[in-house]
C-alpha cells in the first residue's frame, strides 16, 4: 500500500480519498499553494475497523507519507531542528461537518517543542504543546506517547474509528447515508501564522459579501494562528495592512483568490496563513452573502460571462430581490452592531426607535414626536392603537400567524415575533433598530439604506430576463417561474 | 339611562378597540352610539381624546364588575367545550390570513395573481361556514356576543369589494372581529393570553 500523495499530479476519486483530501489535491491542480499532504483512503478505514487496528501496510504507508512531507518542506518529523508538525483529519466522500475527529500539531514532543521554542520563541512552543495535548487526549483518549510516529499511528487510528462514533452514526442515519463508506485520513503539514513578523493569518472574500461589489474584502491578523480569529484574542486589520507589510504576498493572494473564484464560478471565502513570508491557502468555500450581494453578484457574473442567464437567475431567491426593494439596514453597520433580540420574521422592513412596553406609552411618546418600537409579550386587540403609531413591533411569544404578525403586516410595520419569554423586558428605554425581514433587533440607531430605485441597472436587467414590467414584480416572478 | 347590557357592550368595546369613536361605538350598540358615548364620558367612565375615547380607571373597574356579573350567569362548562371547538377554525383562519399576506416562501403577496387571491378568499368562506354556527351557539350562552355573528357576516359580505375587510385592524375586518371574539372568550373563561400564546392558540 502506498500513501495517496495530494500533490495535484492526478485527479483523484472523491469516494476513495474523501472530500477534504480531494479539495487539497484539487487546489494543487490549480497551481495554488496548499500545505503538502497525503491521505490513506476510505478502503483503509474499512480494513482498520474490521481488524481493530491499523495494518502493517497502513503503518508503512504513513511512514512513506511523512518522509514525503519532510522532503518537500525540508523539515524533520520529531527532529531537533526545523521540526515538522502535522494535522490528522477525517474526510468522507459525503461531507459530515463536525461529526468526526481531527488531531492537530501531531509530532509535538519535548525535543520538537524545545526546537520550536529556540527558533520561534517559548510562547509559540507552549501554544502548540498545549493545543496538541488537549486535542490528542480528547480524541485518542490517552496521554500522547513521546515518540512522534507512535502519536501519528494513534491519531490516524482514532480518526478512522471516529467514523463509527455515536454522533457520526446518528448523523448518517438522520441523513440516510450508508455506514459502509468509511472516512479517509488526511495527514497535512501544519503551517504557523505566529512564527515571526512575516507571519499571520486571515480570511478573504473574493467579492464584497455585503454590497456585492467586485472588490475583494478581507481581514488580516499579523502574528496569529487561525484559532485566534474565532477566540477574539486579536483584533483583525483590513487586508490593506497586508498589502503594506508584504505587498508580494498580498498580490499572490489576490491572484489565487481570482483563480479560486473562476474555478468555483462563485464568490469564495478563503482562509489563508502566511508563515515566515510564505503564503498557504487552508480552505475555500462559497461565501455567505447579503440579499443585495446575492443579486449584484449573480447579475455581475452573468455580465462577466461566468454564468449563463438561467444560472444567474437560479442563484436568486424571491426574498433576495424583495429585500432590495425595501429600505434596509446598512450591511456595514449591521456587521458590527450588537444583536439584542432574535425572533421569527413576521413583517419585513426596518424600524428604528425607543423601546416602550405598552401601547399607551407608545401613543404618549409618539404624540410627543418620538419614534417608538413597541415590545410586548403578545399583542391584544386594544394594542392596535399603539401598533399604529410604532415604527416597529417586537413580541416575546407567538409565531408568524399570531395576532401581532397578522396586524403588523396589515399596518405594514416591521415586526419580529417569538423572541422568547422575558427577552424584551431589558430593552425598554433603549434605542433599537428592528430588521423585520431578518428577525433581528439591533442595539442603537443603525443607518438605513433606501430601497433600490426603479432604474437600478441590475434590477432592470433582471426584469428583462424574467419578462416582467417592473422590479416590484420580480419576487413573484422568481418564486413562480413560468412553466 | 342605558341598561347595563348596553353599557357593558360599550365599555368592553372601548377595551377591545383601545379607542372608541362614534363610528366604532355604533358597531357595538347601533345608532345611539354617539349619545351613549357622551353619557359614559359624563359619568367619568370614558375620557375623550384625539383618537377617540378611552377607558378611565373608573371605567375599567365598572367593566370588570359588569363582566364578573356576566360570567356568573354564563354557562362556563358549556363555554369551555365551545372554546375547544373554536380552536380549529381559529387556527385555520390565522393560516388563511397569513396566506393572504405572504406567498409560500415568505414574500409579501403583491396581489398580482388574481387566481391565488381568489383561492385564499374562498378559504375564508370555508372557515365562516364552520364558524358561523359555532358563534351562534356561543351567543346562546352569552347574549352580548350575538353581535359577533352579525359583524363577521358583515365583514365577509364586504370582503370582495374591499379587501381591507379581511384583516385590517383599523376597520371591522373579519380577522379583527374574530380576534375580539377570541379575547372575549379568554376573558369569560378566565384564561391568560400569554399562556394561550405559549400553547400556540393566540
Amino acid at each position: 500500500m502506498k500513501p495517496i500523495l495530494l500533490d495535484g499530479s492526478v485527479e483523484l476519486d472523491r469516494d476513495l480519498v474523501g472530500g477534504k483530501a480531494w479539495a487539497v489535491n484539487h487546489l494543487r491542480r490549480l497551481g495554488l499553494p496548499v500545505p503538502p499532504a497525503f491521505a490513506l483512503g476510505t478502503d483503509v478505514c474499512r480494513t482498520t475497523l474490521q481488524d481493530g487496528a491499523l495494518s502493517v501496510e497502513a503503518t508503512k504507508a504513513l511512514d512513506v507519507g511523512v518522509r514525503h512531507l519532510q522532503s518537500v518542506l525540508g523539515r524533520s518529523f520529531g527532529g531537533a531542528e526545523s521540526p515538522l508538525f502535522v494535522s490528522v483529519r477525517s474526510g468522507a466522500a459525503r461531507s459530515m461537518p463536525g461529526m468526526m475527529d481531527t488531531v492537530l500539531n501531531v509530532g509535538a514532543t519535548a525535543t520538537t517543542l524545545a526546537a520550536l521554542a529556540e527558533e520561534h520563541g517559548a510562547e509559540v512552543a507552549d501554544d502548540v504543546g498545549v493545543r496538541f495535548l488537549h486535542l490528542f487526549e480528547k480524541v485518542v483518549g490517552t496521554v500522547p506517547p513521546e515518540d512522534p510516529f507512535e502519536q501519528l499511528l494513534a491519531a490516524a487510528e482514532a480518526v478512522f474509528r471516529s467514523w463509527m462514533s455515536p454522533r457520526a452514526t446518528a448523523y448518517r442515519r438522520h441523513h440516510g447515508l450508508p455506514d459502509g463508506g468509511g472516512t479517509a485520513v488526511t495527514v497535512q503539514a501544519m503551517v504557523f501564522g505566529n512564527f515571526d513578523q512575516w507571519s499571520g493569518t486571515g480570511v478573504l472574500f473574493t467579492r464584497n459579501p455585503l454590497s456585492g461589489a467586485r472588490a475583494p474584502l478581507g481581514e488580516w491578523l499579523p502574528l496569529a494562528q487561525g484559532e485566534d480569529v474565532v477566540s477574539g484574542r486579536v483584533t483583525p486589520l483590513p487586508l490593506d495592512a497586508l498589502a503594506r507589510s508584504m505587498p508580494e504576498i498580498h498580490a499572490e493572494l489576490l491572484e489565487a483568490a481570482q483563480r479560486l473564484e473562476a474555478d468555483a464560478r462563485d464568490v469564495q471565502d478563503v482562509e489563508f496563513t502566511v508563515e515566515s513570508g510564505r503564503l498557504w491557502l487552508l480552505q475555500t468555500r462559497s461565501a455567505k452573502r447579503s440579499a443585495e450581494a446575492a443579486v449584484r453578484i449573480a447579475v455581475s457574473m452573468q455580465r462577466e460571462g461566468i454564468l449563463t442567464t438561467s444560472e444567474a437567475v437560479a442563484r436568486l431567491t424571491p426574498g433576495d430581490v424583495a429585500a432590495m426593494l425595501r429600505p434596509r439596514v446598512d450591511p456595514a453597520a449591521a456587521a458590527v452592531a450588537t444583536v439584542v433580540a432574535k425572533g421569527e420574521p413576521a413583517c419585513p422592513g426596518v424600524g428604528v426607535g425607543l423601546v416602550v412596553g405598552s401601547a399607551n406609552e407608545a401613543e404618549d411618546h409618539a404624540d410627543a414626536g418620538e419614534d417608538v418600537v413597541l415590545a410586548t409579550p403578545t399583542t391584544d386587540p386594544d394594542d392596535v392603537h399603539g401598533m399604529v403609531v410604532a415604527r416597529a413591533i417586537v413580541t416575546e411569544l407567538g409565531g408568524s400567524t399570531s395576532h401581532a404578525a397578522v396586524v403588523s403586516r396589515e399596518l405594514d410595520r416591521p415586526c419580529v415575533v417569538g423572541c422568547g419569554a422575558g427577552f424584551l423586558t431589558d430593552l425598554v428605554g433603549r434605542e433599537v433598530t428592528v430588521d423585520g425581514g431578518a428577525g433581528l433587533v439591533y442595539e442603537g440607531r443603525l443607518a438605513v439604506v433606501p430601497p433600490a430605485s426603479g432604474d437600478d441597472p441590475d434590477l432592470s436587467l433582471l426584469t428583462r430576463w424574467l419578462g416582467v414590467e417592473s422590479p416590484a414584480m420580480l419576487p413573484a416572478a422568481l418564486g413562480y417561474p413560468a412553466d | 339611562m342605558t341598561d347595563t347590557s348596553t353599557e357593558l357592550a360599550l365599555l368592553q368595546g372601548a377595551r377591545l378597540k383601545g379607542r372608541l369613536t362614534p363610528e366604532t361605538a355604533a358597531v357595538f350598540v347601533g345608532d345611539e352610539g354617539q349619545a351613549l358615548l357622551q353619557e359614559l364620558e359624563a359619568r367619568g367612565l370614558l375620557k375623550a381624546g384625539a383618537a377617540g375615547a378611552r377607558l378611565t380607571s373608573e371605567g375599567k373597574e365598572r367593566l370588570a364588575s359588569l363582566l364578573g356579573e356576566e360570567r356568573e350567569t354564563a354557562g362556563v362548562g358549556t363555554l369551555t367545550g365551545l372554546y375547544a371547538e373554536f380552536d380549529e377554525p381559529n387556527h385555520t383562519l390565522k393560516e388563511v390570513v397569513t396566506a393572504w399576506q405572504l406567498r409560500p416562501g415568505g414574500t409579501v403577496n403583491d396581489h398580482s395573481d388574481a387566481d391565488y387571491d381568489r383561492e385564499v378568499l374562498g378559504r375564508v368562506e370555508a372557515v365562516h361556514a364552520v364558524a358561523a354556527p359555532l358563534v351562534e351557539r356561543i351567543a346562546a350562552e352569552v347574549p352580548r356576543l350575538a353581535t359577533y355573528s352579525r359583524r363577521l357576516a358583515a365583514a365577509l359580505a364586504r370582503l370582495d369589494a374591499d379587501h381591507r375587510f379581511l384583516a385590517n385592524p383599523l376597520v371591522d375586518s373579519y380577522h379583527q372581529v374574530w380576534f375580539e371574539l377570541h379575547e372575549d372568550l379568554l376573558g369569560l373563561l378566565g384564561l391568560d393570553r400569554e399562556d394561550e400564546a405559549k400553547a400556540g392558540r393566540a
